[in-house]
């Protein structure tokens, strides 16, 4: 086990260095270069942008500068945003925060709503409760996150003034548990009820799949209860693969956070790429995308190994 | 067909009789004819805009602006005063045809690398799969956000970066069932009558191979017009003037005491077509990949 996670970190270095070099590629193929925000600044002279590209090292060669900014990726120097000035990584440290608590709530959401239903589902297959979380999965899956947004926001807060549109507070007061939970309700619910629909179906066809093998008719014929024969017995088996689902859906939920966030301007990173994207702040794009890459490689990563850990009839050679 | 030629046939899982069958599975299948029947009346819709409504999509009228939805604007008009169901199917002609050639983009490239990587195997495989490997670690709404930024965005452009980025779970898909094809006694028997790769490919293997891959494709047609509408919605996908049913929600949000009707009916169409399109793919999968029906 241990030599077969070594190996698999071993192979996503180049796949590190192929994503490193797509989102160099992409701020170097920007036409004007990264500094091509400054040129309508009337306050820089075109010597003051020519010493800045100096200073930068935008006049080394490609190759040479594409090391520079690798070596300082990993040495966690990720340079300064090119519109507040602050370092990039302070920016991404005081929006994390607020994106792995949306990401959190809406991901426990998710797995409260998505189990039962998907047990319940399969248990009753064919009930009205089946067909029922089969509409609402259908519902789920072609819902789009930014209209479901709007349609939550036009419902609670403009047509009812129950919930509160935006941010993460209100503006003006401290810190309060019952405010923070009002602002999180629709963002998180709107991340939930999309992922849930897809897990629910997931589930009820592992079960489907698991509830009518051998074993399960063995332990409900020495009498087990029916409460331990579908939780102990079948779940743990049909959770497996489902295991392997949630973990590579990590990145995803964070991309949905992009789209949730700016809808209901919730202050996270996902918010912040779409604000730099806005402004061509590239150093912190560049920054969020490498981040972004990795979180997907180390989700796969860590899918297989999970799988591994739990399926004890995988081998690792 | 006698057994001397069966050879020269080449044996496929789309002969009429299979058709036939698949054809009479799906149209069991209640939802799927539902969507069938939705999807074909917002096609014809949006390929009519112009003889079923009477306005123009770009014209503004100072008269008409945020108009509720009435008799004569029954989806009401927008800031302009735009009839917003004329440019809702006239945005219909560009997000369908975004999700339909998009997907057609990844169809053909998904299919042709693992139709390569799963004959050939060995180190065009490996090769081949490493660069899946890797297009699957692209975060890919982020880097389109990004080209969207950076680029000016034609339709064209959308297609294009759509198709180019979706392709994988295709490839895996056709690699699969090639690999296990190869093996199969009627790809020896024409291989032993002098048939060529590139024919025993396309004509022999393909055919077979297809079901799985037209699952997907129905599925990815839903995928790419929700990613292409999220865009747009965000303001980096196909832009103003032309609409399409994503960059007309875009300023939906500030309208949204004014006029709520903006920000409700591009949406709905959205939905409803996706919704449609899944129902579709779902049917598709009864009749065609009779394997996974025990998972529904």
């Amino acid at each position: 086990m241990g030599r077969y996670v070594l190996r698999r970190l071993i192979q996503t270095i180049p796949l590190l260095f192929a994503v490193t070099l797509l989102s160099f590629a992409l701020m170097k193929a920007a036409p004007g270069g990264p500094l091509s925000i400054y040129r309508e600044n009337p306050d820089l002279a075109p010597e003051d942008i020519a010493a800045l590209e100096e200073q930068l090292g935008l006049n080394d060669p490609v190759p040479v500068q594409y090391a520079k900014w690798v070596g300082n990726l990993v040495r966690l120097d990720w340079g300064y945003s090119f519109v507040t000035h602050e370092p990039v990584l302070d920016r991404i440290w005081q929006r994390l925060p607020a994106t792995l608590l949306l990401m959190g709530v809406a991901y426990v959401l998710t797995l409260l709503i998505a189990i039962p239903v998907g047990l319940l589902a399969a248990l009753r297959q064919y009930s009205w409760f089946d067909y029922a979380a089969t509409g609402l999965a259908f519902f789920g899956i072609s819902m789009p996150v930014f209209w479901f947004g709007l349609l939550l926001i036009l419902t609670f807060s403009v047509q009812l003034g129950l919930l509160p549109t935006s941010g993460m507070a209100t503006v003006g007061s401290g810190f309060d548990l019952g405010d923070r939970i009002r602002h999180l309700i629709m963002p998180a619910s709107v991340l939930a009820l999309v992922s849930a629909a897809g897990y629910s179906r997931f589930i009820r066809g592992s079960m489907l799949e698991v509830i009518h093998q051998d074993y399960i008719r063995t332990a409900r014929a020495k009498g087990l209860r029916e409460k331990l024969v579908v939780l102990r017995h079948a779940f743990k088996n049909a959770a497996l693969p489902f295991v392997t689902l949630v973990a590579l859906d990590i990145p995803d939920l964070f991309t949905g956070a992009v789209v949730t966030e700016t809808i209901f301007a919730w202050p996270g990173m996902g918010r912040l790429y779409i604000e730099s994207i806005g402004r061509l702040d590239y150093s912190v794009l560049m920054a969020i995308l490498t981040v972004s890459a990795l979180l997907l490689i180390l989700s796969n990563l860590l899918a297989d190994i999970v799988y591994g850990l739990l399926d004890p009839r995988i081998r690792y050679g | 067909m006698g057994s001397l030629t069966v050879a020269a046939e080449p044996a496929t899982a789309s002969s009429p009789g299979q058709l036939r069958l698949a054809w009479e599975r799906f149209r069991r299948h209640r939802l799927a004819m539902i969507g069938l029947v939705v999807l074909g009346s917002l096609v014809t819709a949006a390929v009519l805009a112009n003889v079923v409504s009477v306005y123009d999509p770009d014209l503004p009228d100072v008269e008409a602006i945020r108009q509720p939805p009435s008799l004569a604007h029954p989806m009401g008009t927008d800031q302009i005063g735009r009839d917003q169901l004329t440019r809702l199917l006239h945005g219909g002609r560009f997000s369908l045809q975004v999700g339909l050639f998009a997907t057609l983009v990844s169809i053909l490239i998904g299919t042709s690398i693992g139709a390569l990587a799963g004959f050939y195997g060995g180190t065009l495989d490996n090769a081949l799969m490493r660069l899946t490997d890797l297009m699957f670690t692209v975060p890919r709404l982020l880097v389109l956000l990004l080209i969207g930024a950076i680029f000016k965005t034609t339709l064209l452009l959308i297609i294009v970066l759509l198709g180019a980025t979706s392709w994988m779970a295709v490839a895996r898909l056709v690699r699969a069932s090639f690999l296990s094809l190869r093996e199969k006694e009627f790809v020896e028997a024409a291989r032993s009558v002098g048939v060529r790769d590139a024919r025993l490919i396309v004509r022999h293997i393909l055919p077979n191979a297809l079901g799985p891959v037209i699952v997907a494709a129905t599925l990815g047609v839903a995928g790419a017009i929700l990613v292409e509408s999220t865009l747009s919605y965000l303001g980096y996908g196909v832009q103003p003037p032309t609409p399409t049913w994503g960059n007309m929600l875009q300023n939906a949000q500030s309208e949204m005491y004014a006029a709520p009707w903006l920000a409700i009916f591009p949406g709905l169409l959205i939905f409803v077509t996706i919704m449609a399109i899944n129902f579709v793919g779902d049917g598709l999968r009864d009749a065609l990949d009779p394997r996974s029906l025990g998972g529904r």
